[in-house]
């Protein structure tokens, strides 16, 4: 393995660290007595009573809350390198097994989101270049617009509204079938629309400038065969490392998404453990996240120094 | 691994989320929207669920919607000694899996219980449990109670099957009862729980085939699932979308139930509250009727005393005020209060001002915050308000601030929990420290009452005093509202309930035509 | 060049849709309300309708504008200032400072706002200086790196060089040297990142850990309105329009301001 992938490799591994390192301290630095917490919110669901001293102690020990930070922090990445994130405070159950429950929904969602809008961005990008028409620019520049300030939860309201309500056609929220996915995935999709469909513009600029391009044009070919042959697939090339990059960002759209849904996936597990405080349960999901996003941007590095090699020798001298 | 295979791995693992629910075509099922999240099925965590909404489990007693008791998975009970009970078991009964209820099934269920669950002990002080004979358990509590037989209908001491399947840490992961349904599926990763009837049922057979719960805890999307006919039952849907359900034919079920939002002070020690004119002032400057009407639209009951008069225990003679803010400013004054130079009421160049804490789970207390904050700048006293976690509340809020929550006023069909905990002296709600001699006194005369009638003057003595004196300021009696597809038939609210209660008569017939 | 002007007239009209129905809500009250007028449609006394505490809409928005914008600001200042400044430091002093930093870069950029947000909402609960901090602390990379990249080459540059030679301090090198050079670097950038701010903190409003009620935050808005959607749809909807209009404006304005590239957010390095 060469230095640079090797630096990249220790650099999604400290992503992941920094990320539950932070969390954990967070976590555990919240003030108050976090067993007490945890007795009132699980089993007693009324709020309204409360834990003896002894109780109290016997939770601390049972979820370790009494070692110092460190020593703790340790533990768990110890324990989590091995396979095991933990206990689930609300659940009772190991916080791996609830996400490999909550993954495969999430992970659907996004790979449906971007599939849907690699195949938008490329219906509206070579749109735009076969018309070629001032309207045809304008209009593209006001669909990218659009859909960047477009706000997920704003659309998703009224996608519910129309499609759901007023029209009946398609569920309000959760799983159950294909068609629960259609409202959450369009949502999403749109979301990314505006950012890929403006990288690929740009990168099917540059390509369309390329000298063999503009050889090819001067042997008389078609601008419709110059455009799907020789630009688009070459254009296509930087665009995916790009995509993975902006999986951080699609992790953002996830969340809401998910919440506005009601879907069981990764984003919603975050927001109710967030909501009840289940530390362990938390703490999984923030490790997975930025694992996920750390691999991301991995495989976008890795991608790049495949496509460019300059990029490799640059940056492994920075 | 090749690509493909790869492929074919990650096409397995999500493949499944494109099918359909398991057919509930052939057996007619009862879909009902859940408010709360379901992690677990352990009946002492989710008590409320596994006893009151599924039905799998039950109660050595059951809780009547008039606030009576009567004979459950217990046939009969006496009291025996001052702290001594002993109860005879219901002959016939089986658990899910087909063994018999006996004495020592029940020690077992009830030991485990207390031992792992503090709301159990804390909510029926039962000290120890032991077989008494065929078909008998005796059962010792810590002090004199009275109450013990109501205690028993907390939901959290419904009896479990010891067999029951476990989780890794030894909780009870799928319950194995003696109810008239019993768990068939149970999908943590979609929150889907599926029950259906058990045949070997001791008491009426259920109509219902089978029922499944679906976790929603967002109340704006239970009312859309039910109106896109995803679920036929929820439960706490918005309350501005009731009339709208009815007019859609809905069935709509409007119920005062057990709770009460209460507006509690920080301390009543060295804080402005320590005078009862100012508490009385902030209650007649609240509009009661106002926040009924506008703010839960008729979801709830203004109030002031510790129990709707709905329940069998509350003192009917407490009226509730009308609101009265030039009252309000009176007494402020004849505290010491006047206008300060922003309007806000001031003494001693101290302005009369507060954070009021509230959670936003429960749907009604945000906007009730709201108002009152409102309301309460109409007399120049200054609120501002602070939605956190109910948890993070306790620790954040200073002597001086106030707290609007939604809490329990009977766990089970007694009014001892809830005036103990809350206006005794000692009690453990009772944070901002009140304390009020004839309250104390009452409280121990009811333990030691000759009769059940002398038991209950005690309590509505302590019902009247405190809602003179307001030590915590009681707004409304909570309100559930459940509303369901037409053509369920034959449903019962039971305002016992926590949140709601299912109830095993109930009828189904197809879904008309054209929804 | 018609095309351009025809942009900018768009941008203006945009702009006026948006601040004149807000300069007049500002002359009401978004907090105080009245029960009896709870959930009245948009009309005269209301011209948005009335909440479900009967405050008037238009008022929270136009109020809410004040503080989703001043929010904003006060995050991309932060960004921008911390980014800057690191991004410049880190390439005149370079060696190990310079790849802590960005390895800080690295991590910081690899984590998503609103996770960080959640992060931090677990110990300091929702509000608005949590907002601030998680928006900040992951808004500020892209100046460090711009900055860092730019000092690099600027430093080799004769002008720098022969500063130096004259004695001038670092600091003050930076600053009279090499800051200049970089400031219309950032026009682009600063309105980009306006526009996807607001779009957070509604995001996270809207998730419940942003700004807390009875203050009028857009997103939050739209959170406290769903309840009401069947009842009252303009609750959420003229919120949402809003929102819409001002991202909108904002990136337009990044556009205008910056490369295309820039200008989505895509300076990945």
């Amino acid at each position: 393995m060469t230095p640079y992938l090797l630096r990249r490799c220790l650099l999604a591994g400290a992503t992941v660290v920094a990320a539950t390192f932070l969390t954990f301290l967070l976590l555990r630095l919240a003030p108050g007595e976090p067993a007490q917490t945890i007795l009132a919110r699980i089993f007693l669901r009324d709020l309204t009573a409360t834990v003896s001293a002894g109780d109290a102690a016997a939770l601390a020990e049972r979820y370790g809350l009494s070692a110092p930070l460190l020593v703790q922090y340790g533990r768990w990445l110890a324990a989590a390198l091995g396979g095991d994130l933990g206990v689930s405070i609300r659940s009772g159950r190991p916080v791996l097994t609830e996400l490999g429950w909550r993954l495969p929904v999430t992970l659907l969602l996004a790979l449906l989101a971007m599939a849907l809008a690699l195949v938008l961005t490329l219906a509206l990008v070579t749109a735009r270049r076969m018309l070629r028409r001032p309207l045809a620019d304008r209009g593209f520049a006001l669909i990218v617009t659009a859909c960047v300030s477009l706000p997920g939860f704003v659309l998703g309201l009224v996608m519910i509204l129309v499609f759901s309500l007023s029209l009946d056609w398609l569920p309000v929220s959760g799983t159950g079938g294909w068609s629960h996915w259609v409202l959450p995935v369009i949502v999403l999709a749109l979301g990314q629309l505006g950012f890929t469909a403006v990288l690929l513009d740009d990168a099917l600029e540059e390509a369309l400038a390329a000298a063999h391009i503009v050889s090819a044009r001067a042997r008389g070919l078609s601008e419709r065969c110059l455009l799907l042959v020789h630009a688009l697939p070459n254009a296509l090339v930087p665009l995916v490392p790009y995509l993975a990059l902006q999986f951080a960002f699609l992790v953002g759209g996830v969340v809401v998404v998910e919440r506005l849904f009601a879907l069981p996936g990764l984003g919603s597990y975050l927001a109710e453990a967030l909501d009840a405080r289940d530390g362990p349960a938390f703490l999984g999901a923030v490790a997975v996240v930025a694992l996920a996003v750390a691999l991301a941007n991995l495989a976008a590095d890795l991608l790049v120094a495949a496509l460019d090699p300059r990029i490799r020798l640059a940056r492994s001298e920075a | 691994m090749s690509a493909r295979r790869r492929f074919a791995v990650l096409a397995a693992c999500l493949l499944p989320l494109f099918g359909g629910v398991p057919a509930s075509a052939e057996t007619p099922t009862l879909r009902v929207a859940e408010m709360w999240e379901t992690p677990t099925l352990d009946p002492l965590r989710d008590a409320t669920l596994i006893k009151e909404k599924a039905m799998v489990t039950e109660t050595l007693v059951t809780g009547l919607p008039d606030f009576t008791i009567a004979p459950g998975l217990a046939l009969s009970w006496r009291r025996e000694g001052e702290t001594l009970w002993r109860f005879a078991l219901r002959p016939g009964v089986r658990f899910h899996d087909g063994s018999p209820l006996t004495a020592q099934a029940v020690v077992a269920s009830l030991e485990h219980g207390l031992s792992n669950s503090p709301s159990i002990r804390h909510h029926t002080r039962i000290a120890s449990v032991a077989v008494a004979g065929e078909g008998e358990v005796a059962i010792t509590t810590v002090e004199p109670f009275p109450a013990l037989p109501a205690a028993l209908v907390h939901a959290a001491a419904g009896i479990v099957a010891m067999s029951s399947p476990r989780a890794p840490d030894g909780t009870i992961d799928r319950p194995i009862g003696t109810g008239p349904y019993r768990v068939a599926d149970w999908d943590p990763a979609g929150q889907r729980l599926t029950v259906t009837r058990f045949e070997d049922y001791w008491g009426e057979a259920p109509a219902i085939a089978a029922i499944s719960f679906r976790s929603i805890p967002d109340p704006a999307t239970r009312a859309l699932e039910l109106r896109k006919g995803g679920v036929d039952f929820a439960a706490d849907v918005p309350y501005g979308d009731l009339d709208a359900l009815a007019a859609k034919g809905f069935t709509v079920s409007r119920n005062v139930t057990a709770r009460n939002y209460m507006l509690s002070f920080g301390s009543l020690k060295e804080t402005p509250f320590a005078d009862p004119r100012v508490r009385k002032a902030l209650s007649l400057a609240i509009d009661r009727d106002e926040i009924a009407r506008y703010v839960l639209f008729g979801m709830g009951r203004a109030g002031i005393a510790p129990f709707p008069d709905t329940m069998a225990f509350a003192d009917p003679a407490i009226a509730v005020p009308q609101a009265d803010p030039a009252a309000a400013r009176v007494l402020l004054a004849g505290a010491g209060y006047a206008p300060g130079a922003d309007g806000v009421m001031a003494r001693e160049g101290r302005p009369l001002a507060f954070t009021l804490y509230t959670y936003a789970q429960r749907p009604g207390l945000v906007p009730m915050a709201g108002a009152i904050q409102a309301q309460l700048r109409r007399i120049g006293v200054a609120v501002t308000i602070r939605v956190a976690a109910y948890e993070a509340i306790a620790r954040e809020m200073k002597p001086g601030d106030a707290r609007l929550a939604a809490l329990a006023t009977a766990a089970y069909p007694d009014p001892d929990v809830f005036l103990r905990q809350t206006y005794h002296s000692q009690g453990t709600t009772n944070s901002w420290g009140y304390a009020d001699a004839r309250v104390d006194a009452a409280l121990a005369d009811a333990l030691t009452a000759p009769d059940e009638a002398a038991r209950l003057q005690a309590y509505r003595l302590v019902q009247r005093i405190v809602a003179d004196d307001e030590p915590c300021l009681v707004i409304a009696h909570y309100g559930v509202n459940v509303a369901m597809r037409p053509g369920i038939e034959n449903y019962r609210f039971n305002p016992i309930a926590h949140d709601y209660m299912l109830d095993p008569q109930m009828r189904l017939s197809p879904a008309p035509a054209g929804r | 060049m018609s095309s351009r002007r025809a942009g900018i007239a768009g941008t203006v009209a945009l702009a006026l849709v948006l601040l004149l129905p807000i300069a007049w809500g500002l002359t009401f009250d978004p907090v105080e309300g009245a029960l009896r007028d709870s959930l009245r449609p948009p009309g005269f006394a209301f011209p948005l309708g009335t909440d479900h505490l009967g405050r008037d809409v238009l008022a929270r928005i136009a109020h809410g504008f004040l503080l989703d914008i001043g929010l904003s600001l006060l995050v991309v200042a932060l960004s921008f200032g911390v980014g800057t400044a690191l991004g410049m430091v880190a390439a005149e002093v370079a060696g190990g400072l310079d790849r802590a930093l960005s390895l800080l870069m690295d991590v910081t950029s690899a984590l998503p706002q609103i996770v960080v947000a959640l992060i931090l909402a677990v110990h300091f609960g929702g509000g608005a200086g949590t907002l601030v901090i998680a928006l900040a602390a992951t808004g500020w990379v892209k100046y460090a790196r711009i900055a860092r990249a730019a000092t690099f080459s600027l430093r080799e540059r004769e002008f720098v060089m022969a500063a130096r030679v004259a004695g001038s301090g670092r600091l003050a090198l930076l600053r009279r040297h090499v800051l200049p050079h970089l400031l219309p670097l950032f026009g682009g950038l600063l309105a980009l990142q306006l526009g996807h701010t607001v779009l957070n903190i509604a995001a996270l409003g809207f998730l419940g850990v942003g700004i807390q009620p009875p203050a009028p935050e857009w997103g939050a808005m739209i959170a406290e309105a769903r309840p009401y959607l069947a009842r009252a749809p303009w609750l959420a909807i003229a919120p949402g329009v809003f929102l819409f209009a001002l991202t909108a404006l904002a990136l337009s304005l990044a556009r205008a301001l910056g490369r295309r590239r820039q200008a989505m957010g895509l300076t990945a390095w």
